[in-house]
C-alpha cells in the first residue's frame, strides 16, 4: 500500500516538480547570461576609452556608464512594451509598458532584454567619441533604446506576449542580434558621426587621414577580452533556456571571434600594413558580431568562415570610412554595421541543412536593408535636431581642453604628465 | 549664449546696485574671471565683489537678478556696455583695483606663449597659421575694431596692446591658433606643440600663468 502511494506521488508530482526545476534552471542561466551581457558594457567602455586620447578618457567611460543606466530605464518604461508587447499588427508591441507585475519568467526575460538595449545604445558612443556633448549624447541614447531599437526589434523578435513581427513572419533569422542589436546601433552611430563631423585635424585639407592614437592599448586589449567573454552570454543566453544547443552556440561564438582576429591579421598583412592591436581586436569583435545572427543555426566550419570574412570586412570597412572622411573613433560602424550585415547574410547562406537557399538569403538581405532604412534616417533626424537645439558638438575650445575637463571637471590621470591643453589648477573651482 | 549677451545680462543685473564707474570695474572683474564659468560660479563672483568693494551687498537678491537677466528675454537687457568698458579700461590704465589678474598681465603671457608656439614651428608654417587665424576671427566674440587690431597683429606684427583684449578674448585667440595647428599638423602634434609652449612660458614665472589662457 505504502509503495503504491509513493508511486502515485511520484507520478503525480514529479512532472510539476520537474517543470519548476527546469524554470528555475532557465532563470538562473538567463540571469547569469544577463550579467555577462552587462559586463560587455565594461568591455565597450575599456575599448572605447583606450582608443581615445587621455584628455577624453573619463568622458568616454561616463558615456558608457550612463547610457546603460538611462537606456535601461527607458527600455523598461517604453522599449520593452514596444518590442515585446502584444504585436497584433506586426509593426510594434502595444502592452507591457513599465512592467511591474507578472510571472517570474517575465522579469527574467525583461532583465536579459534590457541588457541588449544597453548594448545597442552604447555602440554610438565610441564612434562619436571626443567631440560630443555629454547631455546631447544621453538624449540620443534614450531615443535609441526607447524607440529606434525596440521598434525594429519588434519586427524580428516579438511574439512572447502574442502576435509576431512582420520580418519574423517572412522567416528572417537573427538569433542574437547581428542586425537587431549591432547593425541598428551602428547605423545610429553612422548618423551621429555624419552630423558631428570629424575631430579637429582628423583629416588634412587634401583629405589625407591623420592617425589619432588611443591613449592606452592595454585597456583596448582588456576590453576586447571582456567583450569576448560577455558575448558567450549574449549568444548562448539568447536560447533563453538551458538546453543542449548551448555548446554549439558558444563554440561557434569562440571560433568566429578567433577567425575574426585572424581575418583582420591577414587583411592587414595582405595590404602590407602593420598589424595593429586596435584593428586586430576590432577584427575579433567583427567576428563576434558576424556570428551573432547564425550562431545557433550553422556548423562550426561555417562559423569560422563567417568570422574570418568579418575580419576582412572590418579592416576594409575602416579604410572605406577613412576614404569617405568619416571619423569613427573606434571603428564601430565597420565592426557592428558592416560585419552585422555580413553576419546576417551568412546566417542565411550557411543555414544548417539548407545551405545557400536563395530565398532565405533574400529575406536576410531584406532584413539587413530594412534595418538601415529604419534606423539611419531616424537617427540622422535625431542628431540633427539635437545639433540644432541643445547642441551636439562641443566647441573647439572644449575639444582643445578635452572633454574630461570641460564636461566633467575631472581628469582620468591626475598624476600623469598629460598634454597641457587645459588649466588643471582650475579644476577644483569647476567642481 | 554669446559673450555679448552674457555681458549685457550681467550688466543689466548689476546696474541698479552700483554707480557707473564701480559698475564697470565689477563688470570687468566678471569678464576677466567668471565669463566662461558656469552660472553657479556667480555666487563666487558676488563673494569676491563683496570682499573687494567692502560693501554690504544683498547677495541673494543680486544673485536672483543676475540669474533672471541671464535666463530672461533678450529684449529686457540693457545695450552691450562693451564700449564704456573699453573706455573705462583705458582710463584706469594698468592697475584697476578690482582686477586680480589683469588683462594686461594676461596679454603679456599670451604674447610670450604665442612667441613660444611660433618658435616651435617651421618658419613657413607660421605665416600660414597666422593667416588661418586671421581668416577665422569671426569666431572671436569681440568688436570689429578689436578684430582689425588682432588681424594686424597676426598679419603685420602690430602691437596687440591696442586691441584691448580681455582674458576670454585671448583664450579664444589661442584656441584659433590651436585649431589652425590641428588643421595643418593634426591634433596630436598640435597638443605637443601647445604643451611645450606652455611649459616654456611657465619657466618665465610671469604674473599671469599661461595655463589660464588655455
Amino acid at each position: 500500500m505504502k509503495t503504491r502511494l509513493i508511486g502515485l506521488a511520484v507520478c503525480g508530482v514529479s512532472p510539476l516538480a520537474e517543470a519548476a526545476s527546469h524554470e528555475a534552471s532557465n532563470t538562473a542561466w538567463l540571469v547569469l547570461a544577463s550579467v555577462l551581457v552587462f559586463f560587455m558594457q565594461a568591455g565597450f567602455a575599456l575599448v572605447e576609452s583606450g582608443m581615445s586620447r587621455a584628455k577624453n578618457a573619463v568622458n568616454v567611460m561616463m558615456k558608457n556608464y550612463m547610457d546603460g543606466c538611462v537606456g535601461g530605464i527607458t527600455f523598461w518604461l517604453v522599449g520593452f512594451g514596444l518590442m515585446f508587447g502584444s504585436n497584433i499588427t506586426g509593426w510594434f508591441g502595444m502592452s507591457h509598458f513599465a512592467p511591474h507585475e507578472g510571472e517570474p519568467w517575465d522579469f527574467t526575460f525583461l532583465l536579459f532584454q534590457m541588457m541588449f538595449a544597453a548594448t545597442a545604445a552604447t555602440i554610438a558612443s565610441g564612434a562619436m567619441a571626443e567631440r560630443t556633448r555629454f547631455s546631447a549624447y544621453l538624449i540620443g541614447a534614450v531615443v535609441i533604446s526607447g524607440f529606434i531599437y525596440p521598434v525594429f526589434g519588434s519586427w524580428v523578435w516579438s511574439g512572447i506576449y502574442g502576435g509576431q513581427g512582420w520580418l519574423a513572419r517572412l522567416g528572417f533569422i537573427d538569433f542574437a542580434g547581428s542586425t537587431v542589436v549591432h547593425s541598428i546601433g551602428a547605423w545610429c552611430a553612422l548618423a551621429g558621426i555624419l552630423v558631428l563631423g570629424p575631430r579637429l585635424g582628423r583629416f588634412a585639407a587634401d583629405g589625407t587621414p591623420r592617425s589619432i592614437p588611443g591613449h592606452n592599448l592595454s585597456l583596448v586589449a582588456l576590453g576586447g577580452f571582456i567583450l569576448w567573454v560577455g558575448w558567450f552570454g549574449f549568444n548562448a543566453g539568447s536560447s533563453l533556456e538551458m538546453n543542449v544547443s548551448l555548446g554549439l552556440i558558444a563554440l561557434n561564438t569562440h571560433l568566429a571571434a578567433s577567425a575574426g582576429a585572424l581575418g583582420a591579421f591577414l587583411a592587414q598583412r595582405s595590404t602590407s600594413s602593420p598589424v595593429l592591436l586596435t584593428t586586430t581586436v576590432n577584427g575579433s569583435l567583427g567576428g563576434l558580431v558576424g556570428i551573432t545572427a547564425g550562431c545557433a543555426t550553422m556548423s562550426p566550419l561555417f562559423a569560422l568562415l563567417t568570422g574570418l570574412v568579418a575580419g576582412f570586412v572590418v579592416v576594409f570597412g575602416m579604410r572605406l570610412l577613412e576614404r569617405w572622411q568619416l571619423d569613427d573613433v573606434v571603428g564601430a560602424v565597420p565592426v557592428h554595421g558592416f560585419a552585422g550585415v555580413w553576419g546576417t547574410l551568412a546566417a542565411g547562406l550557411f543555414y544548417s541543412g539548407d545551405l545557400f537557399n536563395a530565398s532565405r538569403v533574400g529575406v536576410q538581405l531584406l532584413g539587413a536593408g530594412v534595418a538601415f532604412v529604419w534606423a539611419f534616417p531616424l537617427a540622422l533626424m535625431l542628431y540633427f535636431l539635437l545639433a540644432k537645439t541643445l547642441g551636439l558638438r562641443t566647441s573647439t575650445q572644449h575639444e582643445q581642453r578635452g572633454l574630461d575637463y570641460t564636461e566633467h571637471a575631472e581628469v582620468g590621470y591626475p598624476e600623469f604628465n598629460l598634454a597641457v591643453t587645459f588649466d588643471a589648477n582650475d579644476l577644483p573651482r569647476r567642481v | 549664449m554669446s559673450l555679448t549677451t552674457r555681458r549685457r545680462a550681467i550688466y543689466t543685473g548689476l546696474a541698479g546696485h552700483f554707480a557707473e564707474d564701480e559698475l564697470l570695474a565689477v563688470l570687468a572683474l566678471w569678464e576677466n574671471k567668471y565669463a566662461d564659468k558656469p552660472p553657479f560660479a556667480l555666487n563666487e563672483f558676488l563673494g569676491e565683489v563683496a570682499s573687494t568693494t567692502e560693501r554690504k551687498l544683498e547677495r541673494a537678491r543680486l544673485y536672483r537678478e543676475l540669474v533672471g537677466a541671464l535666463t530672461g528675454p533678450l529684449s529686457d537687457l540693457l545695450p552691450d556696455p562693451e564700449p564704456q568698458l573699453r573706455r573705462w579700461r583705458q582710463s584706469v590704465g594698468g592697475g584697476p583695483s578690482l582686477l586680480s589678474c589683469t588683462d594686461e598681465q594676461a596679454r603679456h603671457s599670451f604674447e610670450a606663449l604665442s612667441r613660444a608656439l611660433f618658435n616651435e614651428l617651421d618658419m613657413d608654417l607660421v605665416p600660414r597659421l597666422q593667416r588661418f587665424a586671421g581668416g577665422n576671427l569671426a569666431a572671436m566674440q569681440c568688436s570689429n575694431p578689436q578684430r582689425v587690431r588682432v588681424r594686424a597683429w597676426l598679419e603685420k606684427g602690430a602691437e596687440l596692446e591696442q586691441a584691448g583684449l580681455t582674458v576670454e578674448h585671448l583664450r579664444q585667440l589661442l584656441n584659433l591658433l590651436y585649431v589652425g595647428l590641428c588643421e595643418y599638423l593634426g591634433p596630436v602634434i598640435a597638443d605637443q606643440h601647445l604643451s611645450r609652449a606652455v611649459q616654456q612660458v611657465e619657466t618665465l614665472h610671469l604674473a599671469f600663468s599661461p595655463r589660464k589662457l588655455l
